[in-house]
């Protein structure tokens, strides 16, 4: 190196670097002035290799070299390595250790560069071939190095040419670093524009295109725009607002906004709108708009547009199917509710919404137990019917309860199915419908069938009208009370039921002392009279008597209902629902009370008929047996007085009168003859068929018949008839013959009782509208207490006085009735007997015939 | 012999039929009349008496009338078929017979003859 040193003297090393420095001057392509700088160096000093390393973007390096020639390829890479390695340590790489700082030359280079350069520290025979110089300009950030391998040891004078030559390449490098670096960029843009136009070129449903942000007119437009719409991209640019022009009509003024929102504010702004393409076919498209370029350049609104009409249709579709399934699930009257695998609700109907009290929007998405809830009538907890259908696909039932978010119960039909997709259960179906009123319908029906039950266990009338208060206690009352219309019209209590056994006992004893609480017999004769229910409401101080209120107060009644019993137009009673304590009646209970009173009445009347029929069947026992043998009796004179007629040993030894006993037997059949005439009135009379014909009559005429007819009878008998009428009494209006039979059988009666020198007298006088008649005698007279059985059909004194076969009497009083007359008798014990009968005035004088209504008996 | 019945005009028919028979019959009107007979009259061979009188049934009299003592025989004439009054009518003891009415003279005779002769026994009538 000595040599080296010798034959470069200081100028020639100046002229050098001159040559240098203006290679590095018209610095253009790197690798070339490199090449023709490292040349240069070599051909000064004696190189095995020349090594540049610089850093360029993203942290990657370049690296160039420079091989002597013949110089040995191993050798080149050992010293490829070594520059890697030394350009690592200068930039501060931290692995970097296999170089050692030579100190002395550093301290001779003076500040500049700060890492000396440096020697391989490997092998001791290279140990001064490297020679490795930083490439920094000013106080800047190391980016690059440069490497020369000696051929021989290098001296200092070669270091400090070789620093000066770093020195002007870093200077040259880094002026031309920003230039070199730009293109750099410029190719990598155009690289990855290259591959973005590619990308978006394939873009099956979307083209992207670029737009003035001012004018709005397309710059850019990626191929798929031909395809979509069917323009030509040429077309959209030459257009001065070719988005404006396009666009549905309908929708220009959501996409020109988006515009300007993409103008106005930073971020990607989107909007569905609809594109007439060149067909003249609408698509629909979803665009994007942002807007790119600051720092200078003109804005640009960049864009994406997607073909999404398939999807749009797809969407109209399901859109259009949802809307048909909500109308029609809207318009079911059955509430419908659907929730997904985490039942949460996703749907729910008005209906729905309605029978759970809660607004639809409001109930989407909360989860189905805040919501409804489903128990047993018992309140026991329930299996959802959802988690059941959800994994049994189906279930239904219509005994349990549904339970309201606001705590409102109502029994509840429903139906839960499990809904799937592709055979995948994804939710499930809630349909359900408030079953309050068939469940209260079936409630009422029940009760009544238990009620009618209750009613037909009886037929006798008592316990049919025990039944009948008993039967609406306690679901209509805790009290019922019963009034019935006697056969006079009167109503009278009956019975009362009471929810209490205990208090039933008082309230018999409390009712049985007092004939009833007045306040609600008033109320139950209104009731009856006009046949419409009353509800009395809470029962004030005001409203009761005194005699009330003790009553009331003891049972705690505070309101009652009273209904009629009603049958056909014929009202029989009045039921009367009383409420104690804290019960109330509801609504229903007065159509329900008034259901029951009907078959409560259709019952008494039921057991009333029975028993007038059982009645009735006795009655014509008694009537066959009494009959059978009261028609014997002459018929046993009739056979008698026949077989003695006919009795050889009679006619032999001494025959009686045949006349006489002819006669009796005549006589025996006459009276059998009036017997049967009698029963043939008296069937007329019960059967409400007596043929009458009523005329003004004048009574005196009637009286004197009567006399005239019995007068030979009374002489016979030694008794003396009297009689005639009051001059006042005007003509009655009456059957003539039918009065004189009752007058006869009264006259006739007498006669047979009074011993010889009694008295008979027959009177009429006058009374309030109506003539009284009497016929007084001065037998033996009449019991009192046969008095009042006197005129029943049949009945028989012991003393058998006053009748004559048991029709007599009771013959008399169906005509005396059948004419709205009263018949009666007055009598003490031995004291004689006066019967009395009474017949209503004729309203015109005697002798004009007058229509009668068909007369009626009254029964009993 | 002694001869009860409320219907007169057969009272008289039976009673003048049996005197013409070569009876003597003293007659009775009513249940009362009858029970004055038996207590106060007689002693009577027989008694024919009617069960449905004014005042007191003939079953209540006879009834009586035994249990006091009185033994002669009874023939009891009735117009209704009741079973109870034909078993009262039985309980009287022997030497009764029972005639349902109507029944003719010989039927009379017979009953009468009966229940002189036997122990009770009912005589069944029908003209």
């Amino acid at each position: 190196m000595i040599a080296l040193t010798t034959e470069l003297s200081g100028n020639r090393r100046l002229e050098q670097l001159y040559e240098i420095s203006k290679l590095f001057a018209s610095f253009d392509v790197a690798k070339h002035t490199l090449d023709a700088a490292l040349k240069v160096i070599a051909d000064k000093l004696p190189l095995e290799s020349a090594i540049l390393i610089e850093a360029v973007i993203g942290g990657q390096t370049d690296m160039v070299v420079w091989p002597c020639e013949g110089s040995d390829p191993a050798r080149l890479t050992s010293a490829k390595s070594h520059a890697a390695g030394a350009y690592a340590y200068l930039v501060g790489a931290p692995s970097f250790t296999a170089l050692d700082a030579d100190t002395e030359l550093r301290e001779q280079l003076g500040p500049t560069p700060l890492p000396a350069p440096l020697r391989g520290g490997g092998v001791p025979d290279d140990a001064r071939r490297f020679i490795v110089l930083p490439l920094v300009v000013g106080g800047g950030a190391v980016f690059g190095a440069l490497q020369l391998e000696g051929a021989s040891p290098l001296d200092r004078s070669d270091l400090e040419f070789v620093n000066a030559i770093a020195n002007q390449l870093a200077i040259a490098l880094d002026r031309n670093r920003a230039w070199r670096y730009d293109v750099l960029r410029r190719r990598e843009a155009q690289r990855l524009e290259a591959k973005y136009e590619t990308l978006v070129d394939h873009l099956d449903y979307a083209f992207v295109w670029e737009a003035n942000a001012e004018t709005r007119q397309v710059t850019y437009v990626s191929a798929q725009f031909e395809r979509m719409l069917g323009f030509r991209r040429q077309w959209c640019l030459d257009e001065l607002d070719w988005w404006s022009a396009h666009v549905h009509p309908d929708d220009r003024e959501q996409l020109l906004s988006t515009f300007e929102r993409a103008v106005a504010e930073p971020g990607n702004k989107r909007c569905e709108h609809r594109c007439v393409a060149s067909d003249g076919s609408l698509r629909w498209l979803r665009t994007s708009i942002h807007l790119v370029g600051a720092g200078g350049e003109p804005p640009v609104l960049q864009g994406v547009s997607f073909d999404i009409t398939a999807a749009r249709a797809a969407q109209e579709q399901v859109h259009e199917q949802l809307a048909f399934m909500r109308t029609m699930a809207s318009t079911l009257a059955e509430g419908t509710l659907a929730f997904d695998l985490d039942h949460q609700i996703t749907f729910i109907n008005d209906a729905g919404a309605a029978l759970l009290g809660c607004s639809p929007g409001e109930t989407l998405g909360k989860r189905s137990a805040s919501v409804v809830r489903i128990e047993t009538v018992d309140g026991a907890a329930v299996e959802s019917p959802l988690a059941v259908a959800i994994h049994s696909g189906r279930v239904r039932s219509e005994d349990h309860m549904i339970i309201r978010a606001d705590r409102r119960r109502f029994p509840a039909s429903y139906t839960a199915t499990a809904i799937r997709r592709d055979g995948k259960v994804t939710g499930a179906v809630l349909t359900f419908d408030d079953i309050s009123e068939r469940k209260h319908a079936e409630h009422t029906e029940h009760f009544l069938l238990g009620a009618g039950t209750l009613l037909n266990a009886s037929l006798e009338s008592a316990a049919a009208a025990s039944a009948a208060a008993a039967v609406g206690v306690p679901r209509l009352g805790d009290v019922c009370l019963l009034d019935l219309v006697s056969t006079d019209d009167h109503l009278l209590y009956a019975t009362a039921a009471h929810v209490d056994p205990a208090a039933q006992r008082d309230l018999a004893r409390s009712l049985g002392a007092v004939p009833r609480l007045p306040v609600f017999a008033a109320a139950a004769a209104e009731v009856v009279a006009t046949g419409r229910a009353i509800q009395l409401a809470i029962v004030s101080d005001a409203a009761c008597s005194a005699a009330d209120l003790p009553i009331l107060r003891a049972l705690g009644i505070h309101s009652a209902l009273i209904v009629p019993l009603t049958l056909g137009v014929r009202r029989l009673g009045a039921l009367t629902f009383c409420m104690t304590g804290e019960h109330r009646h509801r609504d229903g209970d007065l159509a329900l009370a008034e259901e029951l009173a009907r078959r409560c009445a259709l019952a008494i009347e039921h057991a009333r008929l029975y028993e007038q029929a059982r009645h009735a069947v006795a009655m014509r026992e008694q009537t066959l047996a009494i009959v059978s043998h009261d028609l014997r009796s002459p018929l046993a004179t009739i056979v008698m007085a026949a077989s003695i007629l006919g009795s050889d040993e009679l006619t032999r030894t001494s025959p009686p009168s045949s006349i006489v006993v002819a006669e009796k037997i005549q006589k025996a059949a006459a009276r059998m003859e009036r017997m049967i005439e009698d029963l043939l009135d008296f069937a007329s009379i019960e059967a409400g068929r007596l043929s009458m014909t009523a005329r003004p009559h004048a009574v005196a005429a009637i009286i004197e018949q009567v006399i005239a007819d019995f007068d030979a009878t009374a002489i016979r008998h030694q008794v003396t008839l009297t009689g005639g009428a009051a001059a006042d009494v005007p003509a009655i209006q009456c059957d003539r013959d039918r009065i004189l039979q009752v007058i006869a059988n009264l006259v006739g009666n007498a006669l047979r009782i009074l011993k010889p020198g009694g008295s008979v007298a027959l009177h009429a006088t006058l009374g309030d509208r109506e003539a009284v008649f009497s016929v007084v005698d001065n037998g033996p007279g009449i019991a009192i207490a046969d008095q009042k059985r006197l005129f029943d059909r049949y009945w028989r004194s012991p003393d058998a006085g006053y009748k004559g076969h048991g029709l007599g009497l009771a013959i008399a009083r169906g005509l005396v009735e059948a004419h709205r007359g009263r018949i009666w008798v007055e009598s003490e014990p031995g004291r004689g007997a006066t019967f009395c009968f009474t017949v209503p005035l004729a309203e015109s004088p005697p002798g004009r015939p007058e229509p009668l209504d068909p007369l009626r008996t009254q029964r009993r | 012999m002694l001869l009860a019945e409320n219907d007169l005009e057969f009272l008289d028919l039976v009673a003048d039929t049996l005197e013409r028979l070569g009876a003597q019959v003293v007659r009775a009107r009513s249940g009362g009349e009858l029970q004055d007979e038996i207590s106060a009259g007689g002693p009577f061979d027989l008694v024919v008496t009617d069960v449905s009188m004014p005042q007191r049934t003939g079953l209540e009299v006879m009834s009586a009338a035994r249990a006091a003592g009185l033994t002669c025989p009874i023939v009891v004439m009735m117009a209704s078929r009741d079973r109870t009054t034909a078993a009262r009518a039985a309980a009287l003891g022997d030497h009764v017979a029972v005639l349902y009415k109507p029944f003719s003279i010989a039927q009379l005779r017979a009953a009468m003859r009966a229940c002189v002769a036997g122990p009770m026994r009912a005589t069944a009538t029908t003209a």
